[in-house]
This record gives C-alpha cells, structure tokens and sequence, in this order.
C-alpha cells in the first residue's frame, strides 16, 4: 500500500490523498499477504468460478421461468419487440443484454446465423454467467476496503457457492440484479476513496439498471441506506471519546460529527463547483438509463408508468404467491449454504464486538439485513437467496480475516478453515449444479419446480422426427395446458400451436399431458402413435407431477381405416 | 524357481548398484528397496521389448537381463566399488554390534523388519494357494482379480501374445498396465511355476515398499520414530471398521475370541455396505499387482524431489525429537560439498524421472498422480531447472508407452470422467462416510498441521510439499476417474500416503512428551491401524481358502495347451475363473465386470456368446465373424446360460476333462 505524505497542502484533492483511508493502515505486526500471492490468488479464483459456470450450460433443462425469459428474448431479437409488463416477468435489462450477442450475429451473418448460433441456450446463459462472473471482479476490487484474505476468502466462497454456480447458469434476472447491487456498492466506496465524485455516476447507472432489473430493488436499496446509516450509528457510539471538540469545549453530537464528515467530503471533492455538475450528471444518467429501458428505447413511453404501478401490483402478489413462513430462509441457507451462514454469523458476531472496519459491519448489517427483509415477505423463493449470499460471502471473508490477524500473519489455521468452508460449499455446489439438477428432494432447495431432464428427451424426440418430415416446418400441436419452457426449445419451429388444453389437430406431432391420454386417443388414437420414452407409461417428465406424452402421426398405410 | 530367483535378485542388485549414481547419502538397505524396485520395472519394460521383437523366449529373457545388469559395469568405478564396499562393512559393523553391544533403535530396527519380512511373506504366500483340490486364494478381494492376472501372464508365455491384445476380450489392443505381469512371465519362463512367478516379484517389491515409505519418511521428518511408524500406518490402513469386531462378538458363541480366531473376510471393504476404504494390503497390493509395482516407484520419485528440494540437508539419522545444530566444522564440510551436493540433487530428480517414467505401463494412475504432483510443485517451488530435469527424462520414458497404449485403443475414455461426489459414498452423508472409512486419521491431520509449540509442527516447507498431494483427496470426491467408482481409490491412496507421515509426526512428538501423551500415542495408534491390522491378520491366519480354479480345471488347461495354438481364439462362458485364462488362449470374452472396468463395452459381445452357446439362427455367422476356433463346455457355462448339446454336435470334442469340454469349431 502506497505510504502517504503528511505534509499539509492547499490542493484539497491532495489533502484527500495525504489522509491514509482505514483500511490502509493495517493492523499492527501483521503482514499482508505478498502481492504476487494476490494476484495468482485472484487468477485461480476467477478460473475456478468459470469453469464451474461455463461448464456445460446446456446440461440443466431451462426451468418453466427460464422458458419465459426466453420467450421474451425471441420477440425483442426477431421483431425488435419488448414492452414492459408490471404485472409479470419483471425488468428489461435481462432481455437487452440478452439480445446483444443475437443482434451482433444477425449484423454479421444474417437471421439465419443469428436463430442458429446467436438464440441458443448457451448464449442466453452466457449473459447471466458473465455477470455472476462480474460479481467476483467486483469483490476483488473490495480489496482495499476489507483486506487481501478477506476479499480471496470473499470471492473464492462465491466462486464455490452452490446458489451462486446455480443462479449464475440460470437464465433469470438474479445475477443481473445482484451485479447491480454490488456495482452500486462499489462505486460508493470508490467515489468515498478517491474522493471523485465521477464514480458517482457508475453508481446512478448501478442503480438505474438495478431498478429496471426487477421491481424488488426498492428493498435492496433501502436495506443499503439502512445499513448504511446504522453503521454510521454504531461506530459513532463505539468510538473512543470525542477527538474532535466544538468551540464550546463540549464533544461533538452525532448529527455534528456527520455535518462534518460531509463538509469535509465536499471539500475535499472539490467543493460545490465540482460536486454540482457531478450530481446533475449522475441524476441524468440514472433517469436515462431508466428511462431508457423502461421505455423500450422510446418505443414504449406508457412502460415508464408501468414501471411506478408495478409497485403495488408486486406489493399484492408478495402476500399470495410463494408463500412461505418467515424462517424459510434460515432453513434453506442452513440446508444448502451452511458455510457462508456460519462463517457470516461468526464475522457479524466478531466485527459488533470489535468494529474495527466499518466496511465489514457495513456487509454484516447488510446481509442480515436482508434476510430480515425478505424473511418479512410472505413471497419466498430460492433465487431471492442470491441477494444476501454476496454480502454474507464479504462477512464471510471477514472472519477468515481476522483469523489470520488473530494468528498474527499465519496463513495456516484460516486456510484450514476456509478449506473446510469450501469443500462442504464445492460439494454440494457439484452435487447440485451436475449432478441432482432437477432432483426436487428438500435438500436441493434450488431446484424449485425444475424441469426434469426427461423433458430433453422430449425435444430430442421431436427433433428427430421434425428431421424425417418437413424441418422446422413441421407441425406440433400442444394440447397439455403445461408446456413452458417447450416454447424456447421449439423456438425455430414455425408451426406450433399452444392450445392449452384438446384441440383439433392434423400436424405431424402432438404433445398432451398423461391426464389426456384417453381423451387423446379416443380422439386421435387410429391417425396418432404414441413415441416411447425411457420412462414407464412413455411418458416425458416436464417437471414433478406434470408428465407429457408425444404422438406422432401414423403414415397412411398405417392408418387404420375410418370406418364409413 | 531358481533361475527366475537369481534374475530377481541380480536385477535387485544391479539396480542397488545403480543407486550410487544418483544418492550419495542413502543406507544399504533403502538401495537395496530402491534397487529392487526400478529393476523389476525397468526388467518388464525391457523385457517387453525385446520379446516384442523376438518373442518371450529364453535367449530374449537373457538379453533382457543382460541389459537390466548393465549398471553391475559401475563396479569397475573404485569410488562406486569402495561405497560399496564401506556400505557393507557398516552393515557388518551394525550386526555385530546388535549381537555384542544393542541398543533399542537397532532392536526396533531388526524386529520391525523381521515382522514386516514374516507378515509379507505370509500374506503373499496366501495369495496364491496350489493345492490337490486346485488353484485358490487365501484372499476374498483377490477372488475376481487373481484370474485376470493370470490369463494376462500365460498370455505372454503360453499365447505368444504380442503384440499384446486384451486376454479377456479378443481382438482389441490390450492397454491396461501389464508390466507386473509382464515380469511374472518372464519369471515362469525361467522355470517358475504361476505362483512362485507371482510369489518372488509380489514379496520383492512389498518389502522394497516398507523400505522407501521408511526412507522417505525419514529424509523428509528427520525423526525416527514418526520414519519407522509411517509404513505401519501406510500399509495398516483402515477406519472404525474395527468396531464390527464387537459387534459380532455379540453374537458369535465364542465371543471376542470366536471371532477372532475366524474373522470375517474384512473390516475395512465390504460390499453394499459404508466400508469402502479397503486394506492397502488386502484390498490393493495383493490384488492389484500394478499397484504394487507403481507406489514403490511413485515413493522413489517423491523420495529425490524432497531430498532435491532440501537445502540444507544435515545427515540422515538424526537425534529423536531433537532439531540438528551444525558445527562450525561441519557447517565449512557441507560448503565445501554444495556443489556434489547440487550435482547429486539434478542426480536425483533424474532417478526421479527414470521411476516416474517407468509408469504408464506399469500403473496408469500411479503414473498421472505422480506427474499431476510434480506439474503442482513445479508451480509451488519454482526450481525450474531441476523440474525440467525431472520431465525431460520422465517424457522421454513415458511418451512412447503413451502413445503405444493409446494409439488403436479400443477404450472408451468417456466412460472414464464424469461428476460424481463423495467418492462411494452411497446414501451415507460423506462427512460421516470418510469418518467412519478413515477413522481418526483425518481429524489427527488436521491437528498435525494446525498445532503448534515454539513452531508448527509441520514446518512450512513440509507443508508446502504436501498440500498438491491433498488434490489426491478432493479431485476423486468430485470426479469419478474410471468406469467404477471405487477404482478412485487407486489416486485417493496417493493422499493417504501422502499423509501418513504428518500423522507419524503428530504419534511420534506425543510419544516423546511421556506420561499420559504417550499413552495417548499408543491409543491413537492402535485405533488408525487396528482395522487394517486385523484385515491382515485375517489373510495371514490359516482359514479356508476361496477356490477359483479347481483340480478338473487345472488338468483341462493343460488339455487346452496341447490341442490348441498359442494364438488360438476359444470361446467360453463371460465368467472371471475360466480355466482357459490358464492357457495363455485368446478368449473371446472374460468378465464383464473387468471389462467395463477397463472402459470397454460388453453388452453386444455377452449376447453374442449366450447366442452361439443357443445355436441361434446366428451363431453359425457370429462363429465366423470373430473367428472362433474352439468352444468349452464346462461347469461354468451351464450355470451361465443354456447349453444347445445338439448344436454342440456339429463340432468336433478334442477333449474332456471331468465335466470340461473342448470342441474343435474350426
């Protein structure tokens, strides 16, 4: 860390300099750990969480959401159409990102390029991927503010984490939002570090996009304030009697101290004649980039006012959907993300009592409180658990921190904890994410009403016989009234019809639910055969309690006749 | 027995003589493990090809062994000749004073030999049984195997068998690491029988074993009695299993005793059940002879990269407990010796090299661990030069059997990998699992490296040196790394090798403390060993043995070598202890357990057998197709599947031994 000079300067920026923020100072007798170990450190974190999210992303079929999402991707890469809808699906921001790789392919090479090889399942996962990647690149540039082994504890937890590997590789609005979060929580503490106010605007547009990711930013943003300020509170009531002493020779109340603190950060940002532009800069790009999305990029202005209205419809839907009770997600993180619950409690525990970085106590307040948040929702839901992981990992990583300063410098008895920490995390990580993906047992708490791997069959039956007869032109009627995430996977057929429930057919396939087999056969069974599936009765398993079945038409000769 | 004894021991020696090349400081016992280890394996891989040229005839075993006495020439060198020589006298020196004047350790020395020597050669002994009622084994988990290992070594004797095609599984390229066979055939070739073959090279390299897990132990602990106790952990592997023991006293009549006068087949693998972490001796060594042959090797190669890495080396046998202070007097000799000192350490890394390289064929997996460990502490040590010593000569021995076995390799590799987590764990939580496998072992490691007094334990340098080997235990708990999940074992052990010497370090401080911390060390002691210990005991004790061939079978196998050629193809039932494995005949095809083990497919081929035994519509056609010469009847086969005697008659018997037939099909 750089040493900074004492001496006293007019330049205000230089005055800002010259101060050693906190974490710089480190902690007596106690060595860093060597730049060289940081960096090879950082490296393999980041290669480990690739590979565990890269790996094989067309393994896990796409979950009935996922097959929404999709849905809505199609529209906006093929008709260039997307309005927001405040009563479902939330924010924009998942579909345009989505939509850059299919729109660059379709510049390049044409439609055809772009349905083949620019709308597939890797590339819309490789969205959500890239940004839980960005999520780590994030915590590593915490570094400064919660240490060296913290942050490497940090973002090795994420790496392993099986919400986080899971969450990454799923094609939902999660990853983005949580990126967001964490973007915005970065950006403050850059621009509170340099003292540059411009760093403020990474924050507007962190924000923004954060709004107009998923309609849940308003607690996120308000746990943020809260934690904030409640760090301020304690530390203030947890410092050493007042060094700084008003004219009156009394010490300093906390609203004068935090007057003061502000004053001085304005001052040192360069006073009101650079911190105005910035501000007004930072309220424009955040309205923006808000507007922007919400309005379709100005093809949909109406998506502005639904973007306020969702608020309510959500508010609703947070007290009859999903509903769980309110030590869920206790439950679940004990189930399946026990590692980073104890190590978090640990370092919540260890930076109250010893609040000697204001940063941790700040992601202690801030993990926790969210899962009081969210526990208070009626609405639960495993992915919303990804919200709190990240702060629970910077606690996490806290409390192998202050072991290794405990140890004074000795790398040996954090390691052993962490390496126990991450090898129950890369268990059940690997468990999860490749192995029981689709299995509904309580203790896979991520998968949530999954679409079961039978499901790929299906597709691959179809595919193959969509090959036998006219391509993508071939015809498939669906008459099960469940049939997502079909829909993304049948994407490049032109001719299929989701009638919910029996309908007229003559097209060469036909997908019903097992509950329609005798409806289906006293209709259709003389024109259709039922394809055999490896599962028994033939059926194809979309997801627990939902079994499909798949009929294909009999060519004529085979056909039994139609009795006059 | 005496020809294949002496070509044993000459290439021993001859590999002992070598070891003055490369170790300027090693006893004459760990040159002789050493020696008896890189010449056995250095004696298959030249053996195999020659005979790959010329056949495994006398004149190629000669020749080979011509080549593997090579470095007897070193003798010539007075500086070699008088090591030697001074290696000998202080061997005569130590036994005379062990008989005028002896002290503990050279007690403990001698009886800890003379029991590792009576145990081993006793287990060894059991493993294969010949006797009036036919060919067995004293050993449960040496049941399925021992067969194989047969029909793979009279395949180079009886079947002419290069270049070498799979025993069991006619037709495909045969890349399963045969080297250890391969030795045992040259051994039968010299005039011993099956079991002698296997009974010379089985004890040679056990021994050896004991000896460089010693050796090794000792260079990198500096500590006697933590060097001594490491193989004593390292080969009496184990968990609670032991606890099966009252378990069934509870209802034996005999109680303890009863049980213990006939114990079951294992107290640490049995099948359908939590005990997976088998026996290194009963689960491993005896029947996975490749196994046998790699660790010796692998233990060769950690042994010099350590001793590579050490620089500042103080002489071997140091005071228990005590940390060595030079002498200004010795500090000016071991200045004076850096340059030997850095020029037997390049030595080293290539004997390291030679062992490594020497693997492929002889243990695949022994073969990627070592080298996995080496790329890791390449990486952690940055001694690029010595490393690069170390692969160049590995590469240069490995690359050509490398590509010899994987070119025209009908293996399917895909069903090698794939995820699986916790091992063979099954439905038990795998926290609790590898408790119950590995008992206290873990949890002493961790305080190994954890506790510390005026230092760690462990010092760092150790640490450093044993933390890839840890990959050893986390990669086989994410990975399956061969079509049967318990086969990850052959790369887990490597962690368990690994290991044991910081848990001997952690018995052996508390042994020194006294008082009520040695009785702890005892304790602790026992409970790490007790169940592997008692699944030797149980080998070693006199007990009924598993027949795998029996006396009808044995004398058709001879009937099969007379009427038949070497390279004939014979089809029999798919079982493990077909007498044809004894004839050195191709077979059509063995067991489908150790075929899919081997990441081959089988279904077709098992249909197709049961079709032809049917006299299906196409036999007739699947007879030519794999060019089938001959067909058994036997015991086996009409267990298996259905014998069609009328189509049967279209053939004609060539012979008949007891219920065993042979039937000429073309």
């Amino acid at each position: 860390m750089s040493t900074n000079s004492t001496k006293s300067s007019s330049n205000p920026k230089a005055r800002a300099k010259s101060r050693p923020s906190e974490s710089e100072v480190p902690v007596h007798g106690i060595q860093d750990v060597p730049e060289q170990a940081w960096r090879i450190g950082a490296i393999v974190i980041f290669l480990i969480a690739a590979v565990l999210r890269f790996y094989n992303l067309n393994l896990v079929p796409l979950h009935h959401d996922e097959g929404v999402n999709g849905n809505f991707l199609v529209r906006l890469v093929r008709e260039g159409f997307y309005q927001y809808d405040p009563a479902n699906y939330h924010g924009p921001t998942l579909y345009y990102f989505s939509a850059v790789i299919p729109w660059i392919t379709k510049l390049l090479f044409g439609s055809a390029t772009r349905d083949n090889y620019g709308l597939t399942t890797f590339n819309i996962r490789l969205i959500t991927v890239l940004f839980g990647l960005g999520t780590i690149v994030l915590v590593f540039l915490l570094r400064r503010r919660l240490g060296t082994v913290a942050t490497l504890s940090a973002a090795l937890l994420i790496a392993v984490s099986p919400g986080a590997v899971y969450l990454s590789r799923y094609f939902i609005h999660e990853s983005l939002f949580v990126f967001f979060t964490l973007g915005i929580v970065v950006a403050c503490v850059w621009a509170y570090d340099t003292r540059r106010p411009g760093h403020l605007i990474w924050a507007a547009a962190c924000v923004a996009l954060l709004f107009a990711t998923k309609e849940t930013a308003l607690i996120s943003v308000a746990v943020l304030i809260i934690s904030l300020v409640l760090t301020l509170v304690y530390l203030y009531f947890n410092r050493k009697p007042a060094v700084q002493v008003s004219k009156r020779n009394q010490p300093l109340s906390l609203w004068s101290r935090i007057k003061g603190e502000l004053s001085r950060t304005m001052y040192e940002m360069g006073g009101s004649g650079s911190l105005i532009p910035a501000v007004a800069t930072t309220l424009f790009v955040f309205f923006a980039v808000y507007l922007l999305f919400y309005s379709s990029f100005l093809t949909n202005n109406k998506g502005i006012m639904d973007s306020l209205q969702t608020f309510a419809i959500w508010k609703k839907t947070g007290t009859e959907a999903h509903v769980h009770s309110a030590d869920q997600y206790v439950r679940w993180l004990v189930s399946i993300e026990s590692p980073l619950l104890l190590l978090g409690a640990a370092g919540a525990v260890i930076v109250v009592l010893k609040p000697k970085n204001w940063f941790a106590l700040f992601s202690a307040l801030w993990a926790f409180g969210l899962i009081a948040a969210y526990s208070l929702i009626p609405y639960k839901t495993p992915w919303l658990m990804l919200n709190f992981l990240i702060p629970l990992a910077l606690i996490s990583g806290y409390t192998i921190q202050a072991i290794y300063d405990m140890d004074h410098g000795q790398l040996r008895l954090a390691a052993a904890v962490l390496f126990v920490a991450v090898a129950v995390a890369t268990y059940q990580s690997i468990d999860l994410n490749f192995v029981n993906y689709d299995n509904d047992n309580t203790r896979y708490v991520y998968v949530y009403a999954h679409t079961r791997r039978g499901t790929l069959d299906l597709v691959t039956q179809v595919e193959q016989i969509a090959k036998e007869n006219s391509g993508d032109l071939t015809g498939i009627t669906i008459v099960s009234p469940d049939y997502w995430p079909l829909p993304w996977y049948f994407r490049n057929f032109s001719r299929v019809g989701y009638f919910g429930r029996m309908a007229a057919s003559s097209e060469p396939m036909i997908i019903a639910n097992e509950n329609q087999k005798q409806e289906l056969e006293a209709n259709f069974g003389q024109l259709y055969r039922q394809v055999p599936s490896k599962e028994e009765g033939g059926t194809f398993e979309l997801r627990p309690g939902v079994k499909l079945l798949l009929y294909v038409r009999r060519p004529p000769s085979t056909q039994n006749p139609i009795q006059p | 027995m005496i020809a294949s004894l002496l070509l044993a021991l000459l290439v021993t020696f001859s590999g002992t003589i070598a070891t003055y090349l490369y170790d300027e400081n090693a006893s004459l016992g760990a040159r002789l493990c050493a020696g008896g280890a890189i010449g056995l394996a250095a004696l298959g891989l030249i053996g195999f090809v020659v005979a790959s040229l010329v056949g495994l005839s006398g004149a190629a075993v000669l020749f080979s062994a011509v080549i593997c006495c090579s470095p007897l020439s070193l003798l010539t060198d007075g500086a070699i000749a008088g090591r030697l020589k001074r290696d000998l006298d202080a061997v005569s020196i130590g036994a005379r004073r062990l008989v005028t004047k002896p002290d503990g350790t050279s007690i403990g020395y001698v009886l800890f030999y003379a029991l590792v020597a009576v145990v081993l050669w006793r287990v060894f002994s059991r493993a294969v049984i010949e006797d009036s009622t036919g060919l067995s084994t004293g050993l449960l988990n040496n049941f399925g195997d021992l067969p194989f290992h047969l029909s793979v070594i009279t395949s180079f004797v009886f079947g002419n068998n290069f270049p070498p095609e799979d025993p069991t599984y006619a037709g495909v390229r045969f890349t399963y690491p045969f080297i250890s066979d391969f030795v045992s055939a040259m051994f039968v070739r010299c005039g011993a029988d099956l079991r002698e073959s296997m009974f010379i090279e089985n004890y040679i390299l056990g021994l050896a074993f004991v000896g460089l897990i010693h050796r090794w132990a000792l260079v990198m602990l500096r500590d006697k009695l933590a060097a001594i106790i490491t193989p004593l952990l390292v080969l009496l592997n184990g968990g609670l299993g032991w606890t099966q023991l009252f378990a069934k006293a509870g209802t034996n009549e005999g109680g303890l005793l009863g049980v213990l006068m006939d114990p079951p087949p294992s107290f640490t693998v049995v099948p359908e059940t939590t005990w997976r972490w088998g026996n290194a001796i009963s689960a491993l060594l005896i029947p996975q002879r490749g196994f046998l042959m790699g660790l010796p090797l692998a233990t060769i190669a950690f042994t010099y990269w350590w001793i590579a890495n050490d620089k500042k080396r103080t002489p071997e046998a140091t005071e228990t407990g005590k940390k060595t202070r030079a002498s200004e007097k010795q500090k000016s000799v071991w200045q004076q010796q850096e340059a030997t000192r850095v020029a037997f350490a390049n030595r080293g890394m290539i004997a390291a090299g030679v062992a490594a390289g020497l693997l492929p064929l002889v243990h695949a997996h022994s073969f990627v661990v070592v080298m996995g460990m080496a790329g890791c502490l390449v990486l952690i040590q940055r001694r690029w030069r010595d490393w690069f010593i170390f692969f160049a000569v590995a590469s240069v021995i490995a690359i050509p059997q490398l590509l010899w076995s994987t070119i025209h390799s009908s293996v399917d590799a895909g069903s090698f990998f794939a995820w699986e987590v916790g091992w063979d764990h099954g439905q038990e939580n795998p926290i609790l699992f590898w408790f119950m496998n590995t008992g206290f072992f873990i949890p002493l490691l961790l305080i190994a490296v954890l506790i510390r007094g005026e230092g760690y334990l462990v010092p760092k340098r150790l640490l450093l040196f044993y933390l890839p080997f840890t990959l050893c235990f986390i990669i086989p708990n994410l990975i399956k790394l061969a079509p049967w999940i318990w086969d990850n074992i052959k790369v887990l052990y490597y962690w368990w090798l690994a290991s044991a010497p910081i848990v001997a370090l952690l018995l052996a401080r508390l042994w020194h403390q006294r008082g009520t911390r040695r009785l702890l060390a005892v304790v602790l002691f026992v409970f790490v060993t007790l169940a592997g210990a008692l699944d030797v005991a149980s080998i070693s004790l006199p007990r009924m043995p598993y027949q795998v061939f029996d006396a009808a079978g044995l004398r058709f196998a001879e009937l099969v070598k007379a009427q038949t050629a070497p390279r004939a193809l014979i089809v029999h039932a798919p079982v493990h202890n077909t007498p044809v494995f004894l004839t050195g005949r191709r077979s059509l095809m063995g067991y489908p357990g150790h075929i899919w083990t081997h990441g081959l497919q089988f279904v077709q081929r098992e249909g197709e057998i049961k079709r032809i035994y049917l006299g299906a519509p196409d036999a007739e056609q699947l007879i030519r197709k794999y060019g089938i010469e001959y067909l058994v009847v036997g015991p086996q086969e009409r267990v298996v599947t259905p014998v069609n005697e009328v189509f049967l008659t279209r053939f004609q018997k060539v012979g008949e031994v007891g219920e065993y037939k042979l039937y000429k099909i073309k």
